[in-house]
């Protein structure tokens, strides 16, 4: 079977820069001193690549749309239990994989939300910081460096787990498909169009996502 | 007889060991002089922090007094800490005490670069300064992964 377009641009686009984000904040966080200025872009990066992620979720192409791939915990088990079937059959996500894109869309929404509101008590205060008293900033700052930080960590690990599972052991080679967009083997049917007006209306929403985040940031 | 109550009382006063014993008169008295002192450390090493990452224009005046009191605070910091004073509100983690060799390496690692912040600011060029707030940051930050609460 040839290759069949499932992930379009804008998906890929947005999987690729969330991972330079959260490397970015993760590498600049370690730096600290004059590197947090950085630290503070990359966490509005990726606070503007989740709102985005998530209107597209709503009205992108199919493989994007959560209704799509998010199934509820009988159709998880059933796949668990058949797991061996042919990969065609869920040709984006499938029901497990699903759980993590929402974990992880959630953990880093309340990790740059939090952030807006932290302070590492050396230099770096979040934008929203002066809005709350410091004790429960600095109750947020313990949740948004302690904890948020742990799961990210650990569902970026599990992740990679995952992708190396499979191509290790199943021999399916998932980094490639996010890269194109393209995977093989894949039914006709399940291919997506996409071209210009597509990737106008992509750019709109992230657009208006980074100007609600800049908008946010300069209260 | 008098110059053995002399040296009896001379004997007393000469161990009473760090000035933090005298500073003190309660342990809390301690938690709330540091604490404070660090919140003042805080507010000056913000405003010259946001001059080194460009956020605010650079004053030269502005950032020697910054300095001048990020060093002066942290002059007194190791000596507000004296045994015993763990309790809430402090943040203290026990190690201070029981890891003290390590704990009065951070303080003079605070000392060193702050006072190494003073002298970029008297040179008034943004690059060195820059490079000693880095490093003064790198000081407090090791310093509360090992020594503090959060």
């Amino acid at each position: 079977m040839s290759k069949v377009r499932i992930w379009d641009l804008p998906t890929r686009l947005f999987h690729w820069l969330l991972v330079l984000a959260i490397s970015g904040a993760l590498v600049t966080q370690y730096l600290g001193g004059t590197a947090m200025a950085w630290h503070f872009r990359f966490g509005y990066l990726a606070l503007s690549l989740v709102g985005f992620r998530v209107i597209w979720g709503l009205i992108g192409t199919r493989h994007a749309r959560f209704a799509s791939f998010v199934r509820g915990p009988s159709v998880i088990l059933a796949y668990l239990r058949g797991r061996t079937a042919p990969d065609e059959a869920t040709p984006g996500h499938n029901p497990l994989g699903a759980l993590s894109v929402l974990a992880m869309l959630a953990v880093v929404l309340l990790q740059t939300g939090s952030g807006l509101f932290a302070s590492d008590d050396i230099a770096a205060q979040g934008p929203l910081a002066k809005f709350v008293d410091q004790g429960l900033s600095e109750q947020i700052s313990t949740l948004h460096a302690q904890v948020g930080a742990n799961v990210i960590y650990a569902l970026v690990g599990l992740h990679l787990c995952a992708i190396a599972y499979y191509r290790l052991r199943r021999r399916i080679n998932l980094i490639w498909p996010m890269v194109s967009g393209d995977k093989a083997p894949a039914k006709a049917s399940d291919a997506v169009n996409e071209g210009w007006g597509l990737w106008a209306r992509a750019l709109i929403c992230f657009l208006a996502c980074a100007a609600t985040v800049g908008y946010l940031t300069s209260l | 007889m008098v110059f053995r109550i002399c040296t009896f009382l001379l004997a007393i006063l000469a161990s009473q060991g760090s000035l933090a014993q005298t500073a003190f008169s309660r342990p809390a008295d301690a938690i709330k002089y540091r604490q404070a002192a660090f919140q003042v450390m805080s507010f000056h090493s913000q405003r010259i922090g946001s001059m080194a990452k460009g956020d605010r224009p650079f004053d030269k005046l502005v950032s020697n007094q910054d300095a001048a009191i990020m060093e002066m605070m942290a002059a007194q910091m190791e000596a507000a800490f004296p045994p015993g004073s763990d309790a809430a509100p402090s943040k203290a983690k026990p190690e201070v005490w029981q890891d003290a060799a390590q704990f009065k390496q951070k303080m003079d690692d605070l000392k060193s670069s702050t006072r190494k912040l003073s002298e970029a600011t008297r040179s008034g060029d943004l690059n060195n300064i820059r490079a000693a707030f880095n490093q003064t940051a790198q000081s407090c930050k090791s310093c509360h992964e090992g020594f503090r609460n959060r």
